[in-house]
């Protein structure tokens, strides 16, 4: 075999290695998908082969296919396989290596009072507004209200 | 008098208002016929979950506060100003009236059978109820409350096992992507220009905080809608499609919308004597809901960012040249606000050969309907 052949041999064992890549989160359950944050956590980065993986970059996007999704490369695995992660924007994320991706909840270390504020807000308007047209004052009858 | 532009008629007498036939229709009539046009604030609002999406809260509050300070005043105006100028243009108005209403609960069930065979059987099974309920508006609230009632529940069961923030969080800097279909349900929340006040008996005098519930009504369902839908979408972590469960909730939730369209203008005595026409309106319902469900699915949007808007414009500003004073304020600034809705969410014309055939046809078909109502109306006069 020429080293041409050989080296594209190399790169398409890689390639296809790669293409059943998964990510993990290290300590967390099997379908457990919560990390909290502000706090550390390790990503995994495994193969088709279910070896790990080094040298692979680690990307997180947040808010993913949403309004003000944002991608952030967070690391590159080590020799182990593995990248240190302190998640700090809350909410719904997609972790990727490769091929590889995982769904993950960035739970808020507090409640948003903005979004229960603005919900308490529209939740009242609607109650007074419901209360005001059918129990509202009438006007006497004949009189042009 | 159709057909003048407003600024002329600034000075002219007060229009006759209606006080013959329609006033003469019992007051639960006309209280039954109130209930049956919250149904419709209720099928527009789940308009507002794609839009989730887009900007998190912000369509809501946008339509809440659209709703509160321009819908209601408006539909409040309108169920004030009755008189008719001519026959052919008054059939020409309310046939278009109820073209809105009709696609506003048609999508609406739309989106329930678009789910699958069980989404199907629930549009049909609504379409159903809302003409065997035509004549008894007073038993079409009982399954429309028991909707609510099951999605005020199981909307607390999804907010205990997944906090909704991350669809819910607002991105105001995309208000300018959502303003144009949010305010258009705005005004729909509360039937500007296609519920009973365009249609139904005329407004009995001291009646007329009756918008004011159909905002409510509308609003609190949306919101209760948002929550819920946010919830889902963090338990699934965004993955995967809505629950059958909510499809049933608004498919109750909507019989007495399909009720309210199944019974033209709320003239229940005059149904009794006409079933045929009860079920030939609601057939028409169910096949436009599973038309839109199918092979008129892409093109729903545009309908209804296009339709939607041009038929409450076209009624408030007709209404706003009969009007005056303080009335006139409220249409001509809810028929801008429809007008405005509809320049914002243009969506542009169809790119594929068959949309446009769909949407050709839904226009023949509107313009059809509307000007034979017109033309019998203007003979019979």
């Amino acid at each position: 075999m020429s080293a041409g052949a050989f080296g594209l041999a190399v790169l398409l064992a890689e390639v296809s290695a790669l293409a059943g890549a998964s990510v993990a989160i290290e300590g967390l359950d099997e379908g457990e998908r919560t990390v909290m944050r502000g706090q550390e956590v390790v990503v995994m980065v495994r193969d088709g082969r279910n070896d790990l993986v080094s040298g692979e970059t680690v990307r997180v996007i947040h808010r993913p296919a949403l309004a003000g999704e944002r991608e952030l490369a967070i690391g590159i695995s080590d020799g182990r396989g593995r990248v240190r992660w302190t998640p700090e924007v809350p909410g719904v994320a997609l972790l990727r290596a490769g091929d590889g991706a995982v769904r993950i909840r960035v739970e808020p270390d507090d409640k948003p009072i903005g979004i229960v504020v603005l919900l308490a807000i529209t939740f009242c308007a609607s109650a007074a507004s419901l209360v005001y047209g059918w129990w509202g004052p009438r006007g006497a009858r004949g009189r042009d209200a | 008098m159709g057909g003048v532009p407003l600024f002329v008629t600034i000075g002219r007498a007060r229009p006759e208002r209606d006080t013959d036939a329609r006033m003469a229709a019992p007051r639960t009539e006309h209280r039954l016929a109130t209930v049956r046009t919250m149904g419709l604030a209720v099928a527009c609002t789940p308009l507002l979950l794609p839009l989730l999406r887009s900007a998190g809260l912000v369509p809501l509050l946008l339509a809440g506060g659209v709703a509160v300070v321009i819908g209601a005043p408006a539909a409040v105006a309108e169920w004030r100003t009755r008189s008719e100028p001519s026959p052919a243009l008054s059939a020409g108005l309310a046939s278009i009236a109820e073209i809105g209403g009709l696609l506003v609960v048609a999508s609406a069930l739309a989106s329930v059978a678009h789910s699958g065979t069980s989404g199907v059987l629930l549009a049909i099974g609504a379409w159903l109820a809302g003409a065997l309920l035509a004549d008894r508006p007073a038993y079409a609230a009982v399954p429309a409350l028991a909707g609510l009632g099951l999605l005020a529940v199981a909307t607390g069961v999804d907010l205990v096992q997944a906090p909704p923030w991350t669809l819910l969080e607002p991105h105001w800097e995309r208000t300018s992507a959502v303003i144009g279909p949010a305010a258009s349900v705005g005004m729909l929340l509360a039937c500007a220009g296609i519920g009973q006040w365009t249609l139904g008996p005329a407004r009995p005098p001291g009646e007329r905080h009756a918008p004011w519930g159909a905002v409510g009504l509308g609003l609190g369902l949306a919101t209760l809608l948002v929550v819920d839908e946010a919830a889902r979408y963090e338990r699934a972590l965004g993955v995967g499609g809505g629950s059958h469960a909510i499809d049933v909730v608004l498919a109750l939730a909507l019989a007495s919308a399909t009720s309210a369209v199944s019974d033209r203008g709320g003239q229940t005595t005059e149904l009794r004597r006409r079933p045929s026409s009860v079920l030939a309106r609601a057939g028409i319902g169910l096949a436009l809901s599973l038309a839109l469900a199918g092979p008129a699915w892409p093109v729903r949007d545009l309908l209804l960012a296009v339709v939607l808007p041009a038929v409450g414009a076209l009624g408030l500003g007709a209404a706003a040249a009969r009007a005056e004073g303080g009335d006139r304020l409220a249409l001509g600034a809810g028929a801008a606000v429809f007008t405005l809705a509809l320049v914002a969410s243009w969506p542009g014309v169809p790119g594929r050969a068959v949309d446009a055939v769909i949407v050709g046809a839904f226009v023949v078909a509107g313009f059809w309907l509307v000007a034979t109502r017109a033309v019998l109306a203007g003979r019979q006069a």
